[in-house]
């Protein structure tokens, strides 16, 4: 049976918007009758619902619909909210030919003649299920990150406490039964002491970074040149002890949250002191350098120190990752870890530059505008 | 004041009993110690006898925590003013915040040496027990 297209659509010469309308591949628009059946079709329809136009064209709408929803009366539904409320809008799951579901935005709009009245509907359909997918998927993830972080937070606390008993009871013995010891089964206690004190700071290390999510603090509008003038009085004696010269150009303004951002700039410079060069004073450089990213603002931590490969500047920024052995420089691997996580916590970056011998290089971004719950 | 009896430790952790012993006998050898692993056993205890000198809690404790041990001593007429000192293995600002607020004196994060035991006690028996502190330690 042939369907007689025209009465239901009265033919109008093909035009330019006609032709964008058929040549769209992204959304499936075309037209119903007041009825509910096809009276027009475009390349996108095709594409995912999967029929051509000859298959289409006078079958009613609700085909697209699942089963129980036809069974349910929703495309009758549909139509009769756009018919009252002039428009009607869903994310529903629908048909293909094939009887795959698809995940769709559906919008059907009524269409009046130039007297007014009702002569149809104009629907819009868009298939949504990938970006559906990548939502859920992203869900997921930020369900499963949160779980891992409460995690680290809870065993690096519980660790702690049997870690605190080895130090105390090795203290004990040391006290009361050191003088029966000799020099050698008094270093074995010195070895449990010094290594169950590196476990304690790990664990502390670790739980700082989980704190830099779960914890963080309220974001207020602070000058970062008085942060870092903080930051190196609080750092007086280390600054002191090792002849260093900190040399801060005029920073920003910005909305940050005060006490990581006092952590990111103490870590950096503490950094900046630890790694220098043996015999060489340390120079630490605070420049406004900048942006890649406009809706940043940058900031460049340099210094004259025993810099590192430029095949690591991403490494040093890993959980536990050292470049050095403990023998040569203190420390736990967590402090850029910790720096990273602060600058992303501020919607932003941390890139490291460097070369051996000729000093490293922080460039922090930070977002003008911080995100929320970022 | 009139002289005190003892000092009630409510602590469940044997080894933080030990140590908590240890460091009192070196301050004060002379004064009596109770030591109850409960918060109910620590108000029993209160309630059997004359008031402590001073009572050391745990926060984490079985059937009774440290803090409901310290509300219900506030509202106690008798047991309000007997000075209480939390040793916790916390170190969170909240809890030491929250300790005060229920009347403990001092909110001590547990040491990790008998030396830091001594060294976190000493100050506060100087204030309860005057005259009994010995000087030094180990």
């Amino acid at each position: 049976m042939v369907h007689d297209v025209t009465a239901a659509n009265p033919p109008t010469p093909p035009n330019l918007y006609q032709k964008l309308v058929e040549s769209i591949h992204d959304y499936a628009i075309y037209m119903l009758d007041l009825s509910g059946r096809v009276s027009s079709w475009n390349a996108g329809a095709q594409r995912f619902k999967g029929f051509t136009e000859d298959e289409i064209l006078g079958e009613h709408f609700s085909r697209f619909y699942l089963p129980e929803d036809v069974a349910n009366g929703r495309p009758f539904k549909a139509l009769q909210t756009a018919r009252v409320e002039g428009r009607f809008e869903d994310y529903a799951w629908r048909v293909r030919k094939n009887g795959e579901r698809f995940w769709a935005h559906v919008v059907i709009d009524l269409i009046r003649d130039e007297h007014g009245a009702p002569m149809g509907f104009a629907k819009i359909t868009r298939d949504i299920t990938e970006r559906r997918e990548a939502e859920s998927r992203l869900l997921t993830l930020r369900a499963v990150n949160q779980e891992l972080q409460e995690f680290v937070h809870v065993a690096s606390h519980d660790l702690r406490e049997p870690l605190r008993k080895v130090l105390a009871f090795s203290d004990l013995l040391e006290t009361e039964a050191g003088a029966k010891l000799d020099a050698e089964q008094r270093g074995y206690i010195r070895t449990i002491t010094s290594a169950t004190e590196r476990m304690q700071s790990l664990l502390d290390s670790l739980l700082s970074l989980t704190k830099v999510s779960s914890h963080g603090g309220s974001f207020e509008t602070r000058d970062l040149n008085q942060i870092v003038t903080d930051v190196i009085s609080d750092l007086e004696l280390a600054i002191n002890d090792r002849q260093a010269t900190i040399t801060v150009a005029p920073l920003p303004t910005l909305a940050i949250d005060p006490s990581q951002i006092r952590q990111l700039f103490q870590n950096l410079i503490e950094n900046a002191l630890k790694y220098s060069r043996p015999g060489v004073a340390p120079v630490v450089r605070i420049d406004s350098v900048k942006a890649d990213d406009p809706s940043c603002i940058a900031i460049q931590v340099s210094d004259n120190g025993l810099g590192f490969a430029p095949e690591h500047s991403d490494r040093i920024f890993g959980i536990f990752q050292r470049l050095h052995t403990r023998d040569e420089i203190a420390g736990s691997g967590v402090g850029l870890s910790i720096c990273r996580k602060i600058c992303e916590r501020h919607g932003g970056t941390i890139r490291a530059h460097g070369n051996p011998g000729q000093g490293a290089a922080f460039t922090l971004q930070l977002a003008k505008t911080p995100a929320i719950n970022s | 004041m009139q002289p005190q009896t003892y000092i009630l430790i409510g602590e469940d952790d044997p080894d933080d009993v030990l140590l908590l012993r240890k460091a009192l006998t070196t301050l004060c050898p002379d004064m009596e110690i109770d030591v109850q692993r409960n918060g109910e056993q620590v108000l029993k205890r209160l309630g059997d006898s004359t008031p402590p000198a001073l009572v050391i809690l745990d926060l984490n404790m079985p059937i009774l925590d440290g803090r409901k041990v310290m509300a219900v001593m506030q509202t106690h007429i008798a047991w309000k003013t007997i000075p209480v000192v939390v040793f916790s293995t916390s170190t969170q600002e909240a809890d030491r915040r929250r300790s005060i607020e229920l009347g403990a004196r001092e909110f001590i994060s547990k040491p990790n040496t008998l030396r830091g035991y001594i060294e976190a006690l000493r100050p506060v028996l100087n204030t309860v027990l005057p005259l009994t502190v010995a000087e030094g330690g180990s």
